[in-house]
């Protein structure tokens, strides 16, 4: 089976001033279609800035970036954002929801530009939220709201989850929750999710595990029997 | 240690500055703009009055104006010089005059040349110096085309000869300009001509020939230094007015006795004179008398002349006729004498012919006598021959005898020869012979001739000397007749010379003699007018007793500079501005407020963690918040000065700018930095801005330091009211939903926006609206209510039959449909104590007065009848007399010739003040007929090049002294409103500066507080532009919300200014028409994409990443 995503000595470079930091200094791996991927670092080690490269909110200076058999790595502008808009699905650690949208109305935002989006309120009941749908995020909890950006993820129907650090701003609880809504998502689904975190414990979770230090892939690992999250504790 | 910390603070302050750059530029332009309306409009009316104040002091005004009920004295002139407070005293004359140009009669008022007060600013050319020179004000030159170097005269506007005023009526132009007594073109009324002075003439005192002084200038101690309509200048003024009316009565009273006691003089010499008169006229008629007398004597002496004359013509013809029949005869026998010349001549003449012939005929008979012996010796010859020719034959004979017979023959012929020749010979004889008798009858002839010959001669010589005997008788009787002649002639001369001296004498006598009855005819008409006179001279003389007991002691005026008419303009349109100075800037202040509210909000909101910081490190509460309003007080200050020194720079030069174009005359705008306004703005906008910064950093300063250090709960999404009408919000998507929610989520940059538009609306709305105000003048006031096509100015001194001329004509030409006698004049109007300049127009016939002019109330449309009961007003007067409908007014043109009428209706009017007034009502209340002095026409063309043809037509007549068409009029009104034109631009410029910095503002603010939230969109794949309309639907919402605030607003400022702004003269419109309304929202909504344009790079450049990483 071809590499679904294939990222091909990926470079970028960032100038401070005089100093000039290689954020991203030759990242190459390959990633299947289905698979639940975790991107594991340090911080700094440039996990951020590959993702945000995949996720085409960024640009890489050398390399070649394959999603779907796409080289988006010479992407600009409108054809990145139409990237963005019709292949990605991004959450963050601090959710980005809009406030003053309701929780459906926060994945309606999503949907109102996706060519072939689900539907929103089956969506927000998928991640739990039926009895929040038209509560504001800031009557939400970090976990709720979380779950509504993922629903907003989700409902644009991506081809690739992308998930940046997003129990880094939850308790322990809900965190785990949320990462077993997306590995449950990724299961039952067939989503390419990758997570990017600075917790290795929860590599065991993943498919894969891509570790990063230094903006480069210092190791990869394929676990054969991914286990539960439930079964994880750190 | 705290000096440090004071130093790390002051460079995070400076830091803040340069990094926020954008927000503090903001602050620093909302306040500028806010003081610059502030200041500069407020400073608008103290410049107007510097501005005048400025030519006021150069030109020294005067402060006060005397007048004299009886004129002034050169003594009144000394009393005032001595009031205390009194700088300098000018004595001058003034008098209206007509003046007759080419296209029309202008009534100018001729003024002494003024001595240190009332200067003149000379343009052009030089004062006069001459009684026969004077100086022109600019508008006369521009009114009737003269030059200087030009020669105008002038004449009496009422019966008053215009001697009894000027010595001089012709003057030369010397030169053009202006004074300060006349600020604008307005120059006040007249009692004569058309009842407006239209220019002024400078001419030198000596040009006047009255008496006393019409007037006294006064200007009076410290008031140059003083400003004028201030009320420091005023109550200056009063002070020393009223020190003058102190001395007033006393000399008035003065002046009453030098006038009474002139007037006895004056009645004394006037009945002397007329004493005189009669005298004079009883000599006249003793004079005649006698000259009747001596006609007759020289009649008679001239018969006497005139037989002499004649007898001694008589005699002279009769010598004549002697010396001529003498003459005649001495003539007769000359003619005699000549003719027996002539006779002895001729019988000489035939004596000489007869001794001619005589003489021939000897020589004939002596010719006769040779030829006669002649013939004798040839018949000699021949008988000789025949002798021989016999004895030949003989011979022969003798042979033939002796047979011969030969000689037969010869014998034969000679026989025949001697036969032939012996009876030739017997003819000689024979012809001798009688030749010989007629010889000797010849000559007998010949001696008988001789004889007479002998007698003739003789017979000649007797009758010469008898006819030189007579020649000598003749001409010694010529000489007699001569001499007798040469007498004669001597006599004849004589006698012509007495009948010329006779025919002189007559002459004389017919010249004398027609003087006589001239003389007569002369004393009979001059006695016929001075009896006349003489009598009229007692009536007056009368009269004059009589009025002189009638005669008041006199008043004086002591009026100051607030019965100049443009002085008073001036200082009352100065106010105007100073009200619109008081309202106006508001908006701008309001706006200014909540642009730093919220600014400084979103600063503090920024600074969360820092402030949290701070705190946490110890600060205390005032050197955290120091930092905010040292920057709010920065921006303010920085503002204020950009704004108080442009605003008060730029606003007053163009309002006043605008203004001038009616007060042409004022010289210069002076705009300075007035400390007070600049002050007073610049305190209020720090204010305004430290305050509205206290109250945004007011909650974080009091929240405590963990709070501050955790991330702001983001303002939470609220449901709106809207959300409950399912049928609406069912309908919204979410962006829509989105809008409506953050739009009521964030109230101050609500307001602030809302505001801002509204403001910058209002400013457009107000600005166009004027410009429909000012042009309701012209469509409904010459479209709808002064309708008639043409008004034909009549001449004052025209007379009745010339008027109805120039109608008749009018009434002839194909082109007029319909025309009517009006009589327009300017008068003061008053009700109370308010007085207005008015025109009073009474129609010949008020039926046809619709045909001319509409008069309508102008809310209900109702059309009004001019009745006899009492006079129609124009609605403007009505409001600024405060006049209603069945008040009684007063109208005059002077003091004493003051009537009151009724008012019996208000009608619409825009220009101008009128008093419509029916002929009966005038009759009713002067006492006389109105004297029409105008036709007003309709037309039935209206292109230029008729209208230059009807006043070619119409001006050229001499009954015709102006052609004025409602069109010109309502072509200079509008040039003249043109100026409102600045004041549109500088709204709208205005309008966009406050529409540019609000919505700048207000999305800088949402840009960068809603960073996340962007990002957040173009993370999930919205586009640019899909972007930018999530913001810009915001900004498209408030732009409207506040346009239709603005619309409002301006409505209200719109009339607020309308009522406060508009020239007493006029009317404005009191209505925005709708296209104005779209054309300032269309405006504002252009200010607002220009703004949202600028905009669409900044959301471009939003980075998601850097957005996204944290709470910041």
């Amino acid at each position: 089976m071809n590499a679904f995503v294939e990222l091909k000595d990926v470079r970028k470079t960032y100038h401070m001033g005089e100093v000039v930091i290689h954020a991203v200094d030759g990242v190459e791996f390959d990633i299947k279609r289905g698979e639940f991927v975790v991107i594991v670092g340090p911080s700094g080690a440039g996990k951020t800035t590959v993702l945000n490269i995949l996720g085409g909110m960024d640009t890489c200076d050398e390399g070649k970036v394959l999603v779907d058999g796409t080289d988006i790595s010479r992407f600009k502008g409108k054809k990145l954002t139409a990237y963005r808009r019709d292949d990605i699905g991004f959450v963050f650690q601090f959710y980005n929801l809009v406030q003053n949208l309701t929780a459906l109305e926060n994945v309606e935002l999503a949907l109102q530009i996706c060519k072939d989006p689900l539907d929103a309120k089956l969506v927000l009941e998928e991640v739990g939220l039926a009895e929040r749908m038209s509560n504001f995020p800031a009557q939400l909890s970090g976990g709720e709201q979380q779950r509504v950006a993922i629903a907003r993820a989700l409902a644009k129907n991506p081809k690739l989850l992308l998930c940046d650090e997003p129990t880094g701003a939850l308790d322990y609880g809900t965190g785990k929750a949320i990462l077993k809504l997306l590995q449950d998502t990724c299961r039952e689904k067939g989503m390419t999710v990758i997570v990017i975190t600075h917790n290795s414990a929860i590599a065991p979770m993943a498919d894969r595990v891509i570790k990063i230090k230094n903006g480069k892939v210092s190791n990869m690992t394929m676990n054969e029997k991914p286990v539960s999250v439930d079964t994880i504790e750190w | 240690m705290r000096q440090y910390n004071k130093k790390a603070l002051r460079k995070d302050f400076y830091m803040e500055i340069k990094k926020s750059f954008h927000r503090f530029a903001s602050i620093l332009l909302i306040v500028a703009l806010g003081v610059a309306f502030f200041s500069g409009i407020r400073a608008t009316k103290p410049d107007m009055w510097l501005s005048a104040d400025e030519y006021y002091d150069d030109s020294s005004l005067m402060d006060i104006r005397v007048l004299g009920g009886l004129g002034i004295t050169q003594e009144d002139v000394e009393a005032i010089s001595r009031v205390k407070g009194v700088k300098a005293v000018m004595p001058a004359y003034s008098a209206d005059m007509l003046c007759d140009t080419e296209d029309s009669q202008l009534v100018v008022k001729l003024m002494s040349a003024p001595d240190g007060i009332n200067k003149i600013a000379v343009s052009e050319g030089r004062l006069p110096d001459k009684p026969s020179e004077c100086l022109a004000d600019t508008a006369f030159l521009e009114l009737t085309g003269y030059r200087v170097g030009d020669r105008i005269t002038v004449q009496s506007g009422n019966e008053d000869p215009v001697g009894d005023t000027l010595n001089v009526t012709e003057f030369k132009i010397t030169g053009a300009g202006s004074t300060s007594y006349y600020l604008s073109r307005e120059r006040g009324t007249s009692a004569i001509g058309s009842g407006t002075v239209d220019s002024f003439l400078i001419v030198q005192p000596e040009a006047f020939s009255l008496e006393v002084f019409t007037e006294a200038y006064v200007s009076v101690e410290g008031t140059a230094e003083l400003t004028s309509y201030t009320e420091a200048y005023q109550d200056r003024v009063k002070e020393t007015a009223d020190a003058i009316e102190k001395i007033a009565d006393a000399r008035c009273e003065l002046r009453y006795a030098e006038v009474l006691g002139e007037a006895d003089e004056k009645i004394a010499e006037g009945e002397a004179e007329i004493a005189k008169g009669e005298k004079e006229l009883s000599d006249a008629k003793t004079e005649l008398d006698e000259a009747g007398v001596k006609i007759v004597d020289g009649r008679r002496q001239l018969a006497e002349n005139e037989k002499k004359v004649s007898d001694a013509e008589a005699e002279i013809a009769a010598n004549e006729a002697k010396l001529a029949d003498g003459r005649k005869k001495i003539e007769d026998g000359f003619a005699q004498i000549k003719s027996g010349k002539a006779e002895i001549e001729a019988q000489r003449a035939t004596l000489e012919s007869g001794k001619t012939e005589l003489a021939s005929r000897k020589a004939e008979l002596e010719t006769g006598r040779a030829q006669l012996e002649a013939n004798r010796t040839t018949l000699a010859a021949s008988k000789a021959e025949l002798e021989a020719s016999k004895q030949q034959l003989a011979y022969l004979q003798s042979l033939f005898d002796g047979g011969d017979t030969s000689v037969a023959d010869q014998i034969a012929a000679l026989t025949a020869g001697i036969d032939a020749g012996t009876a030739q010979i017997a003819a000689a004889e024979a012809q001798i012979a009688e030749a010989e008798a007629q010889i000797e009858a010849g000559s007998q002839q010949v001696a008988a001739a001789e004889a007479e010959l002998g007698a003739g001669e003789s017979q000649i010589a007797q009758a010469e000397r008898e006819l030189a005997a007579s020649e000598a008788e003749l001409n010694r009787q010529l000489s007699v007749l001569e001499s007798g002649e040469s007498e004669l002639a001597e006599g004849k001369k004589e006698v012509e010379a007495g009948r010329a001296s006779l025919e002189t004498a007559k002459t004389d006598f017919a010249a004398s003699e027609a003087e006589y009855y001239k003389g007569i005819v002369e004393y009979e008409d001059a006695k016929v007018k001075a009896d006349a006179e003489i009598a009229d001279a007692k009536r007056k003389m009368e009269d004059a007793k009589e009025a002189l007991t009638e005669l008041e002691i006199p008043e004086w005026y002591v009026l100051d500079r607030e019965t100049l008419q443009t002085y008073v303009e001036y200082g009352q349109d100065s106010d105007r501005i100073g009200a619109i100075g008081k309202v106006f800037p508001a908006i701008f202040f309001l706006v200014a407020a909540l642009v730093s509210l919220t600014t400084m909000t979103r600063m503090v909101e920024e600074e969360r963690v820092q402030i949290g910081t701070l705190k946490a490190l110890g600060y205390n509460k005032l050197e955290i918040a120091q930092k905010y309003i040292l920057y709010a007080v920065l921006a303010s200050l920085g503002g204020s000065i950009l704004g108080f020194v442009t605003g008060q720079l730029v606003l007053p030069k163009v309002i006043i700018g605008a203004y001038s174009i009616m007060y042409n005359n004022l010289p210069k705008i002076l705009t300075p930095i007035s400390l007070y306004y600049s002050a007073t703005s610049t305190i209020l906008a720090v204010v305004c801005t430290t305050l509205a910064t206290v109250y945004a950093c007011y909650k974080e300063l009091m929240s405590c330091p963990a709070q501050l250090m955790r991330p702001a709960a983001p303002k939470s999404g609220k449901r709106v009211f809207l959300e409950k009408f399912d049928f609406i919000w069912g309908k919204l998507n979410f962006t829509q939903k989105a809008t409506i929610r953050n739009l009521l989520r964030y109230k101050k940059r609500f307001f602030m926006t809302v505001f801002g538009i509204g403001g910058c609306m209002s400013l457009l709305v107000v600005g166009f609206g004027i410009r429909d105000s000012i042009m309701s003048i012209g469509d409904i006031q010459f479209g709808e209510i002064r309708t008639c096509d043409a008004t034909v100015g009549l001449d004052e001194n025209a007379t009745e039959e010339e008027k109805k001329g120039v109608f008749e004509l009018l009434e002839k030409d194909g082109k007029v449909k319909d025309q009517m006698y009006a009589r327009e004049i300017n008068m003061d109007a008053g009700y109370g104590k308010n007085e207005r300049n008015v025109y009073l127009f009474i129609p010949e016939t008020v039926e046809k007065l619709g045909t001319y002019v509409s008069l309508r109330e102008r809310i209900s449309r109702e059309q009004l009848v001019l009745g006899d009961d009492g006079v129609i007003i124009t609605e403007k007067l009505a409001k600024l007399l405060e006049a209603e409908e069945g008040d009684t007014i007063y109208i005059k043109d002077s003091e004493e010739n003051r009537v009151e009428v009724k008012v019996t209706g208000i009608t619409e009017n825009y220009f101008m003040h009128y008093i419509y007034m029916s002929p009966a009502l005038f009759e009713n209340v002067y006492g006389e007929t109105p004297v029409y002095n105008e036709i007003m026409t309709n037309n039935t063309a209206d292109d230029a090049a008729f209208e230059k043809k009807f006043h070619k037509d119409y001006n050229g007549l001499d009954a015709v002294s102006s052609v004025t068409f409602t069109s010109e009029t309502a072509v200079s009104v509008a040039d003249m409103l043109t100026t409102m034109d600045t004041v549109i631009y500088v709204l709208v410029v205005a309008a966009g500066l406050l529409a540019f910095v609000v919505l700048y503002n207000l999305n800088n603010i949402n840009i960068s507080e809603r960073q996340r939230e962007l990002a957040t969109l173009k993370v999930l794949g919205f586009y640019d532009g899909e972007v930018a309309k999530y913001v810009y639907r915001e900004n498209t919402l408030l732009t409207i919300i506040g346009a239709a605030l603005g619309i409002l607003l301006g409505l209200i400022l719109h009339r607020f200014i309308i009522v406060t702004a508009e020239v007493d003269i006029m009317m404005f419109g009191r209505n925005v028409e709708v296209m104005s309304y779209a054309l300032s929202t269309v405006l504002t909504f252009f200010f607002s994409t220009f703004v949202n344009f600028t905009m669409y790079y900044k959301l471009k450049k939003i980075n998601m990443i850097e957005s996204l990483k944290s709470v910041e």
